[in-house]
């Protein structure tokens, strides 16, 4: 009965709107016009972050730092991101874009703390080229999320390392973080990234981005 | 670029009545071409994030742009019964003075805002469970509960509303 009350009393059920309409047609080209401000490096959650100083911080329970070397058969260089546990609950992840060559490697350092955290890897593609939506990735809907849920320490600021805080604590039920680290085509070097939530069923692959 | 455009195109024109009705429903229809206009800007500049099911996270983006709408509204209105001094007067057709439609009105604008969005979403947009949920960041479980919540809540508010007369006339929207 309620329901339809409310649906009669539905302040729109008369407005007529039709997208080819001129006015319409107007605002889609204005839109369209306008420049496009998302950019490959703005995707990118970034933050200037020393690593040695999130290492310091990371007092509290268990750290896993799983320091990579620089690919060249060389010398310890610096530590590809670091995972750390506080007795609160709450996680401390840093990530060394630049030396993140193998984000499964992140996963299963996310895992292995306990954090509700997934890694996901895509393509960066030329702009203007196409390519299918790999099935994987159809179900993708992402949430923003609060603050609190998950803050990163300078989340516009474009930089090489990248310092953020999980609480699962916060998260809606069933979440998990999604974190998308995108390559260029034969490229070992992340591009840029980005991270949403999801609730029940997480994706297992990113879709592909284009580069603007 | 083509192909951002393209998909944008398609966006615009499979969605773009939904978006204007669910602006007009929250801001009315003076304030509702430009929150239209603002959430298919925000969908342009992040086209990249807006996932196949569009609609939800169109929806969800008109709301926090109809809160802020909401906000600057408020304002103003406060600052021109300051310059009246007293309360200025809402507009009334007449003709649905006793409609049930402003009984129902009524009875929305005296719910908190969380059991309002839920009773639009649900009777307004005719979302499904699960979509709603995505417009609101909570589970389909959680939405399902809010809305049989709010339902109880509306039901009882219509039981006791009595007659609507002049100064019950709502304020639609977000608070």
């Amino acid at each position: 009965m309620t329901d339809l009350l409310l649906r009669a009393a539905d302040p729109a059920a008369d407005v007529a709107a039709d997208p080819h309409a001129p006015q319409a047609q107007a605002l889609l080209m204005r839109i369209v016009a306008e420049p496009r401000t998302v950019t490959r490096r703005r995707r990118r959650r970034a933050v200037r972050l020393g690593f040695a100083a999130a290492v310091a911080g990371a007092a509290a329970a268990i750290a896993l730092v799983l320091p990579l070397t620089g690919g060249h058969g060389g010398g310890l260089t610096t530590a590809a991101y670091a995972v750390t546990r506080h007795d609160d609950g709450s996680f401390r992840v840093v990530v060394h874009w630049a030396q993140l060559r193998d984000p499964a490697a992140l996963q299963a350092a996310l895992d292995r703390a306990g954090a509700p955290v997934r890694v996901l890897t895509g393509e960066e593609l030329p702009a203007g080229s196409r390519g299918p939506v790999p099935a994987c990735a159809e179900p993708t809907s992402g949430l923003p999320y609060s603050a609190r849920a998950v803050q990163w320490d300078f989340p516009d600021q474009a930089s090489e390392v990248n310092g953020f805080v999980v609480r699962p604590a916060a998260f809606p039920r069933r979440g998990t973080l999604v974190i998308e680290v995108f390559f260029a085509p034969g490229s070992s070097v992340p591009t840029g990234s980005l991270s949403y939530m999801v609730i029940g069923r997480v994706p297992t692959c990113a879709q592909p981005v284009f580069a603007h | 670029m083509q192909a951002d455009r393209d998909r944008f195109e398609a966006l615009f024109v499979a969605h773009y009545a939904a978006v204007v009705r669910y602006a007009v429903r929250r801001v009315g229809a003076d304030a509702a071409p430009e929150v239209v206009s603002e959430t298919f800007l925000v969908a342009w500049r992040r086209l990249a994030d807006v996932p196949p099911n569009a609609l939800p996270w169109l929806f969800a983006t008109a709301r926090r742009i109809a809160a802020n709408e909401l906000r600057r509204q408020r304002r103003a209105r406060a600052f021109t019964e300051t310059l009246a001094g007293r309360a200025a007067p809402e507009p009334v057709d007449p003709a649905d003075a006793i409609d049930a439609r402003l009984r129902v009105r009524a009875a929305l604008a005296g719910m908190s805002e969380r059991d309002r969005e839920v009773l639009r979403l649900q009777a307004w947009e005719q979302l499904a469970p699960a979509d709603a949920a995505r417009v609101l960041g909570c589970t389909t479980a959680a939405y399902k509960v809010r809305l049989h919540r709010a339902r109880r809540r509306l039901a009882a508010l219509l039981g006791d509303a009595q007659p609507v007369g002049r100064a019950a006339i709502p304020q639609e929207g977000l608070s």
